[in-house]
């Protein structure tokens, strides 16, 4: 009960908020609206017994990816955006039957197999047929890790532990890149307060 | 009222996955497009972690964290580009015919 | 319903905060007289006035701070976990204290490189 309306709620605002980021015209709301969505997913990863997956996603995309969002529209001084939607309307009604094709599509894979009673987490009525059921993350956590942090972990150094020296490799590039990118001098806009005196090593 | 099926999860991140695309598509805006594309790669960290729920695994998570990771990485380099593109472009319409071309 | 338990002194605490907000908005609106005038919507009621939009263009050094800040964040949970595990490793666990130990040393030094050539380029420097 309390978790079918925990997410309908948090779905509601997501799947609203997702709308709301295409179809908001002033860039800053779209990023705020992005924030919201983000939230709303993290409050769905809650519902998902993934409550360290919830504090990254605050921490990470609505805490870092979404300031560095706002740092570049306040950067580009474009709060206004007349640029809507794309040439004309039959290029938008294309877009619009592609997205329903897709969405249709997935829904149709989905409903069966995963929304029978037998697919409610902790549910001990037996599949039948296609349908699949969900085992749920609690039996296979440590008796004092309710967060899924430890889980997460020993996954990571033992299995993972390639990706996870290469998503090192991975933020490295990405910083130097985006350094180079920064640093060129052409791009700064007067500033009286800063003089763009700059060290060229 | 009854509890929900995981399958209401897969559907809605199929949604959040649509209108992603749908934006990607339609706006002009470099920027709304970033948005956009977070968008689908939170359905996809969406379908994942439910994913790992169905199956009582801890990969599926493994992914998202790798996912958010790249993501990062993905919008430093990109709005990098994008900030540079401007001050040559003096706009962020993606329509506008590309410097690359010529 | 794990959920439903552990979650719902938090979604009391969020309705009741809600409520209360409401309830004294309410109030406010009730008992304040309404007196409205151009002057009032001014940016400052006494003082010169402003001038030009409330936007400035910002300087794009700031992004390196903002950037850098994206990736030490995500380096930081990867450190969540590792310390999480890494008090019960020992050398027979799977993975072992050292593999773990090395596996997360790799990974700092790794992102301090890209640090360190920030540094190099000086894109920190703030003159």
């Amino acid at each position: 009960m309390g978790e079918t309306i925990a997410f309908l709620v948090f779905a509601g605002i997501a799947l609203g908020a997702a709308v709301a980021v295409v179809a908001m015209r002033n860039l800053v709301h779209a990023a705020l609206m992005l924030v919201i969505h983000l939230l709303a997913v993290a409050g769905l990863y809650l519902g998902l017994e993934s409550q360290f997956l919830a504090v990254i996603q605050v921490l990470v995309y609505a805490g870092a990816i979404v300031v560095l969002f706002l740092f570049v529209i306040m950067l580009l001084g474009v709060d206004r955006d007349d640029l809507l939607v794309a040439q004309g309307r039959r290029a938008v009604a294309g877009a619009v039957a592609v997205g329903l094709v897709l969405a249709g599509a997935l829904t149709f894979a989905f409903v069966g197999p995963y929304t029978g009673e037998a697919s409610v987490c902790g549910s001990d009525v037996a599949p039948t047929g296609t349908e699949q059921s969900c085992a749920g993350i609690a039996p296979v956590l440590d008796a004092d890790d309710d967060a899924g942090v430890a889980f997460l972990g020993r996954r990571l150094f033992t299995r993972y532990t390639l990706a996870f020296e290469l998503s090192a490799v991975l933020l490295t590039v990405a910083t130097i890149g985006a350094v180079v990118l920064a640093r060129r001098r052409d791009l700064s806009p007067e500033d009286e307060d800063l003089p763009t005196g700059e060290v060229t090593a | 009222m009854t509890a929900i099926p995981i399958g209401a999860h897969l559907i809605l991140a199929a949604l959040i996955f649509t209108v992603g695309l749908v934006g990607v598509l339609i706006r002009r805006n470099l920027i709304v497009l970033f948005m956009c594309v977070e968008l689908m790669l939170n359905a996809v960290n969406l379908t994942l972690v439910a994913a790992s729920r169905i199956w009582g695994a801890a990969d599926g998570q493994v992914f998202t964290f790798f996912i958010i990771v790249v993501a990062a990485a993905e919008v430093v380099v990109g709005l990098a580009i994008l900030v540079n593109l401007f001050f040559r472009r003096g706009t962020v319409d993606v329509d506008v015919p590309s410097l690359l071309r010529s | 319903m794990t959920l439903g338990g552990q979650y719902g002194t938090v979604a009391v605490m969020v309705v009741f905060g809600a409520v209360l907000y409401a309830i004294i908005m309410l109030l406010n609106r009730l008992m304040r007289p309404s007196v409205p005038s151009p002057l009032k919507l001014s940016t400052y009621e006494c003082g010169v006035d402003a001038v030009g939009s409330g936007w400035s263009q910002m300087n794009i050094r700031y992004y390196v701070f903002a950037f850098l800040f994206v990736i030490f964040d995500v380096e930081a949970i990867f450190l969540f976990p590792w310390a999480v595990i890494f008090g019960d490793l020992t050398s027979s666990t799977t993975p072992s204290a050292l593999y773990a130990l090395v596996a997360m040393f790799l990974f700092i030094a790794t992102l301090l490189e890209g640090l360190a050539y920030a540094w190099r380029k000086g894109v920190l420097r703030w003159e």
